[in-house]
This record gives C-alpha cells, sequence and structure tokens, in this order.
C-alpha cells in the first residue's frame, strides 16, 4: 500500500477504521487481538476492551481452528481464499465473509494479521434463495458456463465475423467444438427427472446432445444470440432424454446478472411441453372426429311439426330432398311420389301416445330420377296431457337390399328349380359379404348361412380369402373363375372350383352370384393318377434297365467269354487272319456292351439302388463336375442308412432335374447342393449363381411343375427363392414318415 | 491248385467263366453260388481259396456278401468280377474286403493273373479300375472327405446377420430372399455347425470371425 501521510494524518485514518461498517482488527503473530474496531465489538457482541490481548480459541469464537490456521498461512506469505462462516447476531442467524493481510513493520519482519469482515448475509440469502428455487422449480434447469465458448466467440470476432449465424451454418465442424466448450455445472431434481437419471453427475460436463434432428439450429441460433451480446434467447424444439424418449420442449436460456461479460453463469431452462401438445392433439382430433360424424351422417333426420311441415332437416335430408322442397315449405309426406303419399299419411295419423312408433320400406325417386328404397322410421312426441308436440324421421337407403330381394322374387320361379335342385352350392352374396340367399346344398346343410356373413359362418383364413376373390368381381365387374382352398374347421382341406359372377341392376353390380363344387375328389385322384403315371414311368425304366442289364449286357459277356474260350481252343491254328478276326469281334462286342451298359445306367443308376442316395449323389455331381467351367459342391449331413426306393428315386430325379435347370437355364457356374435329414424332414436344397428367373412367370414351365408334382408324391413342398438376376434357392422339404425309413 | 467258386446270378456267366478256366492246370472251380447268400452259406462245407464275385445280384449283393465272407473266413480271398466300373463300387468292395476288383469284359489271361495273384495274398486290378482309381487321386479331395462343414455364401450371410441380431425378416429383407429360406437356413445351420440353438450359431459365427464381437 503506498499512502502518503501528508494527505491522509494517521488520526483520521483511525477515525475512518473505528467507524467502518467492516469490522477490522489486527491480531500479532500468536493470534491475540491487538486492536479492533466499533463495527467487530458490535457484531462480535464483546466490548473491544475484553477482546485485546485474548485470541479466537480464548474467545470461543466460531471456527477458531480455520480463522488461525489461516492467520498462519497469510503470516507465511500465502495468499488465502476469502473466508464464510455465519453467526448469530442479537438473536438472528448473520453470514459473514473475512479476507485477510499479512502486517510486516519496515524491516519486513512480520508482525500479525489484519482481518476486514463484512455482513454479507443479504448477498447470501439471495444466493440460498436463487439456489432453493433453482433446485425446486419444476422445471428443468441446467447451469451452464459458456466462458470458453465466449472466448472463441470473442476471437472470431475480432478476425471479422460479424454474422455469427451465417458463421456456424457454414462451419458444422466450428459449431461442434463450441457445443463441446460449454460445460455443465449444475442441473436441478426436475431436469434430472425429465433426462430419466438418478445420478446428476451424469449430467455435468459436456452437454449431451439431446435434442432431436435439427438440433443444430437450436445451438446456432442460441450461440448467435449469445454472439450478439443478447443475454436471453427461447426456442421450442423436441428433445431426446436419456430413456431415448422424445419431448417436445421449450428452451429457455438466460445469463445470470453480473456474468454477461464471461458468460460464465447461464441458466438453461427446459419445460417439457408434450403432456400439453398431447393434450391438444387429442383435443383436436376429438373435436374432428365429433364434426365428420355430424357431417358424414348416413341417416336423413327431420322433425316435423304437428303441422306435417319439417322444422329442422340434417345434411343427409338436405341433400335428398332439397331439390323438391329447397325452403322446407312442403308437408313431409308431400316429398314422397303420389303412391306413397296416402299410406304414409295414414300411418302417420294413426300414431298414438300407446303406439307412438312406426317403420316402413317408401318408394322414392332421387335427383337423377332413378329409383331408390328408403327404410322411414318416425316417432311422434307428446306432451303430458297427450297433446302432439312433434314427429322425428329417420331414413335410410335400403335399396341394394330391396333391389336384390326385388330381383330374387321377379325370377323367383325361375330360380328356385334350378337352384334347390343343383349339385353345386349357388349362393348370392352382397358387398358386405352378407350370404343374401343360398340354396340347400348338402355340404351347407343345418348350417343356416342365409342372412349371416361369410366371415360368420367361415374361419377367418377362408372369410379374407373369399372376401378378396369377391371385391374383385365387385370391382371389376368381370366373372372370375379360380379355384378355391377351403380349410374346414377341423383342419380338412377342401378344393372348391368356383365361378363368381355379377349380377347387375342398372349398371351397378348389386350382389355376386357364387357357383361352388367341391372338386377335392378330383384333386385327390388327380394327385393319384399323376403319382401313378410317375410310379409306372420309374418301374418302367427300371424294368428295362434291368432288362438290359441282365439280358443283353450278360449275354454280350458271355458271348466275349465265349469267344475267347473259341480262340484258346483254336490255339493259333486259324493263322494271322482268324486271330485278327477274333480281336475284332472281341472289340465289338466290348463297344456293344459299354452302350448297353451306359444306356442302363443312365434309366437306372446301379448305384442308387445298390447303395443309396448320398453315394448316388456323390456319383452325380462328379459327373457334373467333370464338364468345363462348372462347379458343384455337395454337402450331405446326416444321412445314415436307406430311405424307401421310390423316394431315393424321386430325390435323385429332382436333383438331376434342378441342375440341368440351373446349368441350362441359369447358366450357373457355381451350385452348392445340399441334402440333410432334420429327423423329421428330408431337405434337398439347391443354390446356384446363374441368371435367376422370375418364380411367378417360370412355374408354368414343366420342368419345374414336374419337380413339384414329384416331390408332392410324398407330401414334400418345394420353396423357389429367385428373381431375375439374383441367385436361385430351390429347397425341397419331403416330410419323413416312418415308412420312408428303410 | 487253386479251389475257386464262381458266384453269379447268371448261369451263362458262370458257364463262361468255368469254361475259360477250364484247361488251366493250376486252377480247379469247385462250386458256384447264384447270389452272395448262397455263397456265403457255401463257403461252410466248401474249402475255396478264391471266390469270383458278381456284383449286383438279387437276395445278397456283392458287396455284403463280401463283407460276411471275410468276416467268417477271413482265409478267403474274394476277387470282384463285375461289369460295374464305377469307383463308388470299387470302393465299396474294397472296404467289403475284396482282394481285386476285375471287369467282366477282361481277357482270359488277365482273369487267370488276377486269380493267381489274389491266391498268393496280392491284390489285382483291371487296368481300367487301375485308371479310374488314379484319375480320383489326380482330383484331389474326395468329396467324402470333408471334415469342416461347408457353408454357402447364403448360408454365410445368414450366420453373420444372425450374430448381429437381425431377425428372420429383417434378414430376408437384407438378402432380398424369402423369410421361409432364411427359417430353412437357419435350422440348416443349426444341424451342420453342431449346434443346439441361436446362441451356439453366434458363437461359432464370433469364432469364425464373420462378425466383430
Amino acid at each position: 500500500m503506498n499512502t502518503h501521510p501528508t494527505d491522509l494524518s494517521e488520526q483520521s485514518l483511525a477515525r475512518i477504521l473505528h467507524h467502518a461498517p467492516d469490522a477490522i482488527c489486527a491480531k500479532d503473530v500468536h493470534g491475540r487481538y491487538m486492536s479492533v474496531n466499533k463495527a467487530a465489538s458490535e457484531i462480535l457482541g464483546i466490548p473491544s476492551d475484553k477482546m485485546i490481548g485474548r485470541t479466537d480459541g480464548e474467545l470461543d469464537f466460531p471456527d477458531a481452528e480455520t480463522v488461525s490456521e489461516l492467520d498462519r498461512r497469510v503470516m507465511s506469505g500465502e495468499t488465502v481464499e476469502p473466508h464464510y462462516f455465519s453467526f448469530v447476531v442479537k438473536g438472528r442467524l448473520k453470514y459473514f465473509q473475512t479476507d485477510r493481510a499479512c502486517m510486516d513493520d519496515d524491516n519486513g519482519a512480520v508482525t500479525g494479521v489484519v482481518t476486514v469482515t463484512r455482513d454479507v448475509t443479504q448477498d447470501h440469502l439471495e444466493t440460498e434463495k436463487y439456489r432453493y428455487i433453482f433446485e425446486n422449480a419444476p422445471i428443468g434447469f441446467w447451469e451452464e458456463d459458456f466462458s470458453e465458448v465466449k472466448k472463441s466467440l470473442d476471437a472470431w470476432r475480432e478476425k471479422g465475423v460479424t454474422d455469427f449465424h451465417g458463421f456456424f451454418m457454414e462451419r458444422p465442424e466450428e459449431l461442434d467444438r463450441c457445443i463441446d466448450l460449454i460445460r455443465v455445472i449444475n442441473v436441478n431434481r426436475a431436469c434430472a427427472e425429465m433426462n430419466g437419471v438418478s445420478d446428476r453427475e451424469l449430467l455435468l460436463g459436456t452437454l449431451e446432445r439431446n435434442f432431436d434432428k435439427g438440433y443444430e439450429r437450436v445451438y446456432v441460433e442460441e450461440l448467435a444470440a449469445l454472439a450478439d451480446g443478447e443475454t436471453s434467447y427461447e426456442a421450442e424444439c423436441d428433445f431426446i432424454n436419456d430413456q431415448r424418449k422424445k419431448l417436445h420442449v421449450l428452451l429457455k436460456l438466460n445469463v445470470l446478472p453480473g456474468h454477461e461479460n464471461d458468460l460464465s453463469h447461464v441458466l438453461v431452462s427446459v419445460i417439457d411441453l408434450t403432456e400439453m401438445k398431447r393434450l391438444s392433439t387429442e383435443l383436436s382430433a376429438a373435436q374432428m372426429r365429433y364434426q365428420s360424424i355430424v357431417e358424414e351422417q348416413r341417416e336423413m333426420i327431420a322433425r316435423i311439426g304437428p303441422n306435417g311441415r319439417t322444422s329442422f332437416r340434417n345434411k343427409a335430408f338436405e341433400r335428398f330432398f332439397n331439390h323438391r322442397d329447397p325452403y322446407g315449405e312442403l308437408r313431409f309426406v308431400a316429398l314422397f311420389p303420389p303412391s306413397e303419399v296416402q299410406r304414409l299419411e295414414k300411418m302417420m295419423t294413426g300414431l298414438k301416445p300407446t303406439a307412438f312408433t312406426f317403420t316402413t320400406v317408401a318408394r322414392n325417386y332421387d335427383t337423377n330420377g332413378q329409383l331408390v328404397w328408403q327404410d322411414w322410421t318416425v316417432t311422434a312426441f307428446y306432451d303430458r296431457s297427450g297433446r302432439l308436440l312433434s314427429y322425428q324421421a329417420v331414413g335410410a337407403d335400403v335399396t341394394d337390399k330391396t333391389m336384390t330381394q326385388e330381383a330374387l322374387a321377379a325370377s323367383e320361379a325361375r330360380w328356385r328349380t334350378i337352384f334347390d335342385h343343383a349339385a353345386d352350392l349357388i349362393a348370392t352374396v352382397n358387398v358386405e359379404g352378407r350370404v343374401l340367399s343360398v340354396n340347400d346344398h348338402e355340404e351347407l346343410r343345418g348350417l343356416r348361412w342365409a342372412g349371416k356373413r361369410l366371415e360368420d359362418v367361415m374361419v377367418p383364413e377362408n372369410a379374407a380369402n373369399a372376401m378378396m376373390h369377391i371385391h374383385e368381381v365387385f370391382t371389376t365387374g368381370r366373372p372370375k373363375k379360380l379355384e378355391f382352398r377351403y380349410v374346414s374347421s377341423g383342419g380338412e382341406v377342401r378344393f372348391y372350383g368356383c365361378n363368381i359372377s355379377p349380377i347387375y341392376h342398372h349398371e351397378r353390380v348389386l350382389t355376386v352370384l357364387i357357383i361352388a363344387r367341391n372338386i377335392s375328389e378330383a384333386k385327390v385322384y388327380e394327385k393319384q393318377t399323376r403319382a401313378a403315371l410317375m410310379e409306372g414311368e420309374e418301374q418302367e425304366r427300371k424294368r428295362i434297365a434291368q432288362e438290359l442289364h441282365d439280358g443283353l449286357g450278360q449275354l454280350f459277356t458271355a458271348m466275349k467269354m465265349n469267344l475267347q474260350d473259341l480262340e484258346q481252343h483254336m490255339d493259333g491254328k486259324g493263322g494271322q487272319q482268324v486271330s485278327e478276326q477274333f480281336k475284332y469281334l472281341e472289340q465289338q462286342i466290348g463297344t456293344a456292351m459299354n452302350e448297353v451298359r451306359n444306356i442302363s445306367r443312365n434309366l437306372m443308376p446301379d448305384v442308387l439302388w445298390q447303395f443309396g442316395l448320398a453315394p448316388a449323389l456323390e456319383d452325380l455331381i462328379r459327373k457334373w463336375n467333370a464338364l468345363e467351367g462348372l462347379k458343384v459342391q455337395l454337402q450331405i449331413v446326416d444321412i445314415q442308412g436307406r430311405f424307401a426306393p421310390e423316394m431315393e428315386n424321386t430325390v435323385y430325379r429332382i436333383l438331376q432335374e434342378l441342375i440341368t435347370n440351373s446349368v441350362r437355364h441359369g447358366k450357373a457356374t457355381d451350385i452348392f447342393v445340399q441334402l440333410i435329414d432334420h429327423g423329421d424332414e428330408l431337405l434337398l436344397m439347391v443354390e446356384d449363381n446363374g441368371n435367376g428367373f422370375d418364380p411367378g412367370t417360370a412355374f408354368s414351365g414343366s420342368g419345374l411343375r414336374n419337380i413339384r408334382s414329384r416331390a408332392e408324391r410324398f407330401d414334400g413342398t418345394m420353396t423357389i427363392d429367385s428373381a431375375v438376376g439374383a441367385d436361385t434357392v430351390m429347397t425341397i422339404a419331403i416330410p419323413l414318415t416312418p415308412e420312408l425309413r428303410a | 491248385m487253386i479251389r475257386v467258386m464262381i458266384v453269379d446270378d447268371h448261369e451263362m456267366i458262370r458257364n463262361g467263366i468255368g469254361s475259360l478256366l477250364r484247361g488251366e492246370p493250376n486252377i480247379n472251380v469247385v462250386e458256384t453260388a447264384s447270389n452272395g447268400k448262397q455263397a456265403f452259406e457255401k463257403c461252410a462245407f466248401r474249402e475255396v481259396d478264391v471266390i469270383l464275385m458278381d456284383m449286383m445280384m438279387p437276395e445278397m449283393n456283392g458287396v455284403s456278401a463280401t463283407k460276411a465272407i471275410k468276416g467268417e473266413y477271413p482265409q478267403i480271398k474274394v476277387l470282384v468280377v463285375t461289369i460295374n466300373d464305377e469307383t463308388r463300387f470299387i470302393k465299396e468292395a474294397l472296404l467289403a474286403g475284396a482282394s481285386g476288383y476285375l471287369l467282366k469284359d477282361s481277357t482270359r489271361n488277365e482273369i487267370i493273373e488276377a486269380i493267381e495273384k489274389v491266391a498268393e495274398n496280392k491284390q489285382y486290378f483291371s487296368p481300367e479300375i487301375v485308371d479310374r482309381i488314379s484319375e480320383r487321386f489326380k482330383e484331389g479331395k474326395m468329396l467324402e472327405e470333408q471334415s469342416e462343414p461347408l457353408l454357402t455364401r447364403k448360408e454365410t450371410d445368414v450366420l453373420r446377420l444372425i450374430a448381429m441380431e437381425f431377425t428372420n425378416q429383417e434378414i430376408a429383407e437384407d438378402l432380398n430372399c424369402a423369410v421361409r429360406t432364411v427359417d430353412t437356413h437357419r435350422r440348416n445351420l443349426i444341424k451342420k455347425l453342431k449346434v443346439r440353438n441361436v446362441a451356439g450359431l453366434v458363437r461359432y459365427a464370433i469364432q469364425a470371425g464373420l462378425v466383430n464381437d
């Protein structure tokens, strides 16, 4: 300190010190009070003469040990932080802050400590209050330190950046770096809850980028605002909490007062708007729903006064009747054609408090003059004395229903005979899938389908399938022929050949007529026939192969041996020419034998019926591998023992066909074949790298159909996985029953 | 003197071979049989040194008969005489214990040489058979010698995706194939890799380095 004694006399200085609002004390090197001012003795509540010469410990002051430690450190030349403590003064808790400095004499020797203690109760309470609010607010609060960000912002500003918004948009990496510089110092309870974490420490440090897509926008705006010297910013955005739940929030940012220059304390609040938003969305949805119900009401509703005129008409009513009575001047019954007026009039006047309602179907004409049928329910309202107050009329268009009934009734006689005596199942079904009429077919006897909807009388799978076809006919208006696969509730599969035809009335498809015939037996018969044919073919192959082998083959062998025998007996007696003739004959027989063997082997591979499927497939694959540019791999898994010969043969033929297809049509160069015994089924899988094909179109090819038929003979299935330009995977799965295992 | 039994289901062949051997001083055809079962039964009461055995016969084929005879009478030599030159048959015959393999269109001298060779405890193969066997060796690895299961390209893909916790549906979409095919691949993998469940597949995939764990 550099004081000028001339400016300020020692005495006046002492006076100032004595009357200063802060408590000022001087202690010697042993911690004994040497002098104290007025404020000190007031605050501590001890007369100054009682303090002089005594230490904090002796005076029983709060934090005496800490205080003497701090004094000691100051005297040894250290700089110490201010010391905060609380103390009850005149019955009230007060908070104090003490700063201290070392005293020395002219020689530089330490003589003691000067302490200046200030009452900071007001400040402290402010801080406490802030802390309390911060902690307990129902809003998520972050206290963040932007001071490093501020330094960067200042540095850029010095380099000439003025438009920070544009700057951050163009340089996302700088934005990212800036976000990383933000430090979370503190978070409150609501914030922890919103983030779904219990340990708040997890939220401190670097900021999580919890905002949803477009969070950059929020950060860019926020940082640009701070760079422009703004002290607050707010925006609505989506926020993803640690539980990955998406919240819609209002983000608010406020620089705390006193930290405007370094941005070291910025309060960020996030208010969860999700619930609010959800409620408002729901509310508007509900409103729209309600409105649409009112708007879309199909029934015609009117209120009719005792004079018979309509007093209220809904939209549907107006749509139908406005062209006839735009101003509601006519009586209700006058809105119907003359042939109906009298009848309706009579029914309405016939209403009384004991019989106050009736329902009737009435004819009418629509705006195009088209005949329609309407179902009307009229209800009369009376007061207590029985006086008529008003009527309510509710009408619905029942044209479709009535038309069908009419159409049916009109041709009833013609119909019924065919209908009831047909061997086929005949039914009419409307667009909803309701069975309007059905004949007395033996398969449906007792099931009472008439009047019910298909979905009520069929298992869902069948109903959905049937409705798909029915809708198609309603939409296209063209008849359709199909084979319907019906699964009975007992799981039995039946096949029906079906014709679905549209029945028109005035160019509209009113109903469809379905004629169905059970073709299950025919299907089974077809399958058996096909199996028998295949079986026959195989048997025939086998027979011919055997015949060739046993007959011709052995005959040739014997001929060759006999020839050799003969040559032996001749013993060179025939001379050179005869001996050459022998050689030539033997050669020819050898060629013939080979030929026979090849034919027989192609018809029925020896290996297959001698050793079974696995060795036969290995041989088959080996032969294919002999082709240039083709690699066929085979993996046989868990095949032990033999299977029924017919099945082995089937699998062998299927594989032959599959590989032929892959090579010939698919131009495959790499084929992988697997034969796996899964216990419950035998699986043959062929994968190739060929051109692929569209299974939808290629299936008509006789090759694939043939394979499928072969597999079906053993209740097997074929799955094709291919597309033009893609690899092909063909899977044949044959259920392994005990009979199929040899 | 070598005692020979001829086993063939065709009388013509039995007679043919019989007459070829008739003049041979060293060889004596002591018995014939028309199938494997008969041959085996006749060994019980007829002492023979060499059996000329056909392959494809009713009742009991040549391979089964060879197995049975070598099991009961190991000193008897079996020489397969067949029209079948496929490696599969050669292999099966040798595994059953045959000492030689002769094609039926062999010359008389070859037949005699073969009988003498096997009687001396040596082996004999028709030249065509020797060719066939060496061809197979040149082909390198025999198919049946695979030890590691071979995985197809698709299977490797499926395995990798399973280990990455994809569902069948997701795998099907990723590999552009039917869910059913994916399921078949999955079943096959479990079977081929001899694991019990998907966890096993995942472990295999990681060990095989298909995925980074």
